[in-house]
């Protein structure tokens, strides 16, 4: 039994070093390819800079019950964006573990729009982990990131993530310090192809890469893959009214499909995502 | 310090203003960023910013230069050059250097980089003296003094400092003060210290200079440089080498006698040089006096070596200061007809006060060197043919090229160069694979720059060849280098920089117990993303992969760097630099380069390999007119090392920070 605790443990530290899987459900669908796209409430846990694209309210809950199988692996995240007149607020939370080891953070992102064409936000998180019968620690580091526009169908993005590199305790990098560069392409409006790089500072780099398709008005499919570690993804997103119900897999060689699940709710949103975020920026 | 960084971060994003700032040294980092591009070795030296600034303080006039100033300017050639002079000839005088843009054949992307170099004075907007008003003008009025102060300090203690080898602090300091009086008189002082060295004037320098009076074109008394054609047989510190830019380069741009005002401590004279003008003839002569760093052999009196580095730190660099005296003098002539022909000659003496020992390299030997070289320019139709022959009573060094510039947007340029094993290079710089060695070496350069209504494509090809032993290989061995660049700009606030390298060489590997030469084969792919909105930020992102291939070593390592870089211009005057690196190298052999912002007059080219992050901000003020203070914080760390750096420059630990501050005061 102590064994077996230890050997999930590990893994369980090892995953958190994963940053590609960080939330939504559309995010992992494009193989965390996003960072240029950015354009929903989970980017407070991303992108922050893309939250002020969105000049609505938005809610959205996010869940992965078993990941590799594993239901010690299990995470869920809750995210909340708040636009004003002086910028957008995001909150955030995630809990992540079981009983045994469990990881919490809790989030507050800002985010603002310079010039119409260029956002910059940044976030603060708070992240504590405890073990049984060994202890706790907590922590806070930073992320910050920045979106640009560079024509009315291309964008430019970028994040760093823990850029205080904080860290648990005495031990270095228990929190991967990441930066993660890209670009985001509209093929046509209905279509968007994604690339990025993501280097970890402890791991080779990975090349994500993406393709959002709006087939209808009411339903998305998304797919992606990336090296490093090598997966595919995919995932569907049905949208009604002012909810999105998303869902996505992504492969692993050795650990067979993971699924995960989540909910977007926008408030006082009229149209479509992005026929608002257009509308919003002034592009045709 | 991590804190501290996050809440100036916080700082910069919440302001959100927009304002203008003072845009010389902006310009001076955006042009160093086309011209040149990251060469092998690590270098901190402040030489090729010294140039660019003082150019760019010394603006040439628009409506005086001839081609050969022209095309001083990094970037211009020939054609374009002979364009702006055939329009002033045509309508007149330029009233401002915005008027270049009415010539309509002229690259606007080129004009656009060269107008911070380029001043008109206009007659009319002078105040006018009359007799009277001269004697009621205070003297000080004419006065401009600049004062640059700076001290970096390395928050880490090197193993150098930690076994008290070295005999000084850890703190380096420079400090520079220049006076000008009017336009034709300069005096400035120097003194440095590098870290580990004992005093604060341990290095020092002085020159005084008289420009323009009478007949007497140049005059300096104290330190000095000259830079003469080609430079193969005199040259200063710094000379361009290849480049992102495939043309400029090639063809050197001499500048004559100038005052020495860099800290680098080797490669300048000390004592007295002058030029005297006759219509186009310009007659130079010059001596210099001064004691040199060298390792003595002290059983036979013989120098072994001439030391460059400037360091004295440890006991052994401290024996080496000024152990030898070296004597120099000569005398030049030049001629030139505006626009079209400039020829010259040069000779001059080297003596050292002891033997040079017999050298196993280059066996340069005696106490003796004598140099006569003879160079030319010629500017015809759209051809440019330029050259040197630099012959030291033993051998002739030569450089022969050609500027072609087949059509308004399509430029060629081909050199031949031929250093001799033999050639015995002092003071030369000529162009080549090892920049400025000027021995050894024989190669031929082709370069093509073209200018496409999608972007500029910069591609050049080199082949050489090192016909005798070098210090990394034992018998003769060659190379080739490819590049190719090309930047295109999306919009008017997007670019897009695409570079790819490949170099071929030859470089000694030890197989199976046995040194043998063989083929090294390293490709490099580089994108870079520049977003920049008015002058508020600027983005820059950039992606660079290489490989390092040794195929009969079984060596293929792969190296990458990505950085995220943002540029704030915040408030009246404030700068804000900030940059992230992240790089991943197999090993040393596939390091990546980086350029870096500095403080004002400092532009480092640091090797990122191994596993890690490096991070900077820099800041730059100017709360008044009279003053700018640069400060910037650096931090490299590298999670899975026990240690950084080597010998007496060793961290135990993972981080490698420092701190530097800088205050520009001038009045």
């Amino acid at each position: 039994m102590k064994l077996s605790v230890t050997i999930i443990i590990i893994y369980l530290l090892t995953f958190s070093a994963y940053s590609q899987y960080n939330p939504g459900a559309k995010q992992i669908s494009l193989s965390n390819s996003d960072v240029a796209l950015s354009n929903d409430v989970f980017s407070v846990f991303n992108n922050p800079a893309g939250l002020s694209q969105m000049h609505w309210r938005e809610a959205g809950i996010f869940y992965s019950p078993a990941p590799f199988g594993m239901s010690e692996l299990s995470n869920g995240f809750i995210a909340y964006h708040e636009p004003t007149s002086i910028g957008s607020f995001s909150l955030g939370g995630m809990t992540y573990g079981f009983d045994l080891f469990r990881e919490t953070r809790i989030s507050i992102a800002y985010s603002n729009n310079f010039t119409g064409r260029f956002f910059i936000g940044t976030t603060v998180n708070y992240q504590t982990v405890s073990i049984k019968n060994y202890g706790n620690d907590g922590i806070f580091y930073l992320n910050l990131g920045g979106l640009a526009y560079i024509a009315d169908d291309l964008r430019l993005g970028f994040y760093l993530h823990n850029i205080n590199r904080a860290s648990y305790g005495n031990t270095e990098n228990q929190i991967p310090v990441v930066i993660n560069a890209g670009l985001s392409y509209d093929v046509i409006k209905e279509l968007s192809l994604n690339f990025s790089v993501d280097k970890d500072i402890k791991y080779k780099a990975s090349f994500q890469f993406g393709i959002n398709y709006d087939i209808i008005e009411y339903v998305s499919l998304r797919t992606g893959f990336s090296n490093e570690p090598s997966r595919f993804s995919a995932g569907i997103g049905i949208n009604y009214l002012n909810y999105s119900l998303d869902y996505a897999m992504f492969s692993h060689n050795a650990l067979g499909f993971t699924h995960q699940a989540g909910i977007i709710v926008s408030f006082g949103r009229e149209d479509n995502r992005n026929k608002s975020i257009r509308k919003y920026l002034g592009i045709e | 310090m991590k804190y501290l960084f996050t809440i100036i971060f916080l700082i910069a994003i919440i302001i959100p203003a927009y304002t203008q700032i003072d845009s010389t040294v902006l310009k001076t980092e955006e042009i160093l960023d086309d011209v040149l591009i990251e060469t092998e070795s690590e270098s901190e030296d402040e030489d090729l910013y010294d140039y660019l600034e003082e150019i760019i303080a010394n603006p040439i006039d628009l409506n005086k230069a001839d081609i050969f100033e022209l095309t001083k300017i990094p970037g211009m050639d020939n054609v374009s050059a002979e364009k702006i002079i055939k329009h002033r000839e045509k309508f007149g005088n330029f009233y401002s250097a915005n008027e270049l843009f009415a010539i309509r054949d002229l690259n606007k992307n080129l004009i656009e980089k060269i107008i911070p170099f380029l001043k008109v004075e206009n007659k009319f907007d002078q105040p006018q003296f009359s007799e009277s008003d001269e004697s009621t003008t205070p003297f000080y009025s004419k006065l401009r003094t600049t004062l640059r102060s700076r001290i970096s300090n390395d928050l880490q203690t090197r193993r150098g400092f930690s076994n008290q080898r070295f005999a000084g602090s850890k703190i380096k300091t420079y400090n520079r003060l220049q006076i000008k009086y009017d336009k034709n008189y300069q005096a400035g002082v120097l003194i440095e210290k590098d870290p580990g060295e004992v005093l604060h004037t341990d290095f020092s320098s002085f020159h005084f200079q008289m420009k323009d009076e009478g007949f007497i074109n140049n005059l300096i008394i104290g330190d000095y440089t000259i830079e003469l054609g080609q430079g193969l047989a005199l040259w200063g510190p710094f000379g361009f080498s290849k480049g992102a830019d495939a043309v400029f380069p090639v063809k050197k741009s001499s500048r004559f006698i100038k005052p020495y005002t860099s800290a680098a401590e080797y490669n300048f004279f000390r004592g007295a040089a002058s030029t005297f003008q006759f219509d186009g003839f310009r007659l130079s002569g010059f001596y210099s006096n001064h004691f040199i760093d060298a390792s003595i052999n002290e059983a036979t009196n013989e120098i072994i070596s001439i030391s460059q580095t400037g360091f004295h730190r440890t006991a052994t660099e401290i024996a080496k200061k000024n152990s030898a005296q070296q004597i120099f003098y000569g005398g030049s002539l030049d001629y030139r007809t505006a626009n079209v022909f400039n020829i010259g000659a040069v000779y001059y003496k080297v003596k050292f006060d002891k033997p040079l020992e017999y050298g196993s390299l280059y066996d340069v030997t005696g106490d003796n060197f004598n140099y006569l070289s003879v160079y030319y320019n010629l500017n015809y139709y759209k051809f440019s043919l330029f050259g040197e022959a630099s012959y030291d009573l033993t051998s002739v060094a030569s450089l022969n090229g050609l500027q072609f510039a087949a059509s308004d947007n399509l430029i060629f340029t081909t050199a031949i160069r031929s250093y001799p094993r033999n050639y015995k290079n002092l003071f030369g710089f000529g162009f080549g694979e090892r920049s400025g060695k000027t021995n050894n070496e024989v190669g031929f350069y082709s370069g093509v720059k073209l200018r496409t209504k999608i972007g500029i494509l910069n591609l050049y090809y080199d082949i050489f060849k090192f016909p005798f032993k070098t210090n990394e290989n034992s018998l003769s061995s060659e190379g080739d280098e490819l590049l190719i660049d090309f930047l295109t700009n999306l919009n008017h606030n997007f670019e897009i920089k695409l570079m790819y390298k490949y170099e071929n060489k030859e470089i000694t590997e030890i197989i199976d117990n046995e040194s043998m030469i063989v083929r090294r084969l390293k490709q490099t792919a580089r994108t870079e993303l520049i977003y920049e909105t008015e002058n508020f930020i600027r983005l820059k992102t950039r992606i660079e992969y290489n490989n390092f291939l040794v195929r009969l070593a079984d060596k293929n390592e792969n190296g990458l760097l990505i950085f995220q870089e943002a540029r704030l211009l915040l408030l009246k005057k404030l700068a804000v630099y900030g940059r992230i690196i992240f790089f991943h190298t197999d090993s040393f052999n596939s390091a990546v380069y980086e350029f870096e912002n500095d403080l004002i007059g400092v532009m480092p080219n640091l090797a990122m390999y191994g596993k890690g992050i490096r991070w900077y901000f820099l800041i730059r003020y100017k709360p008044i007119n009279l003053i700018t203070i640069s400060a910037k914080y650096s931090e490299t760390y590298k999670p899975d090392e026990t240690s950084l750096s080597s010998g007496d420059n060793e961290i135990i630990g993972n981080l490698d920070n420092r701190f530097s501050l800088q205050i520009d005061l001038s009045f």
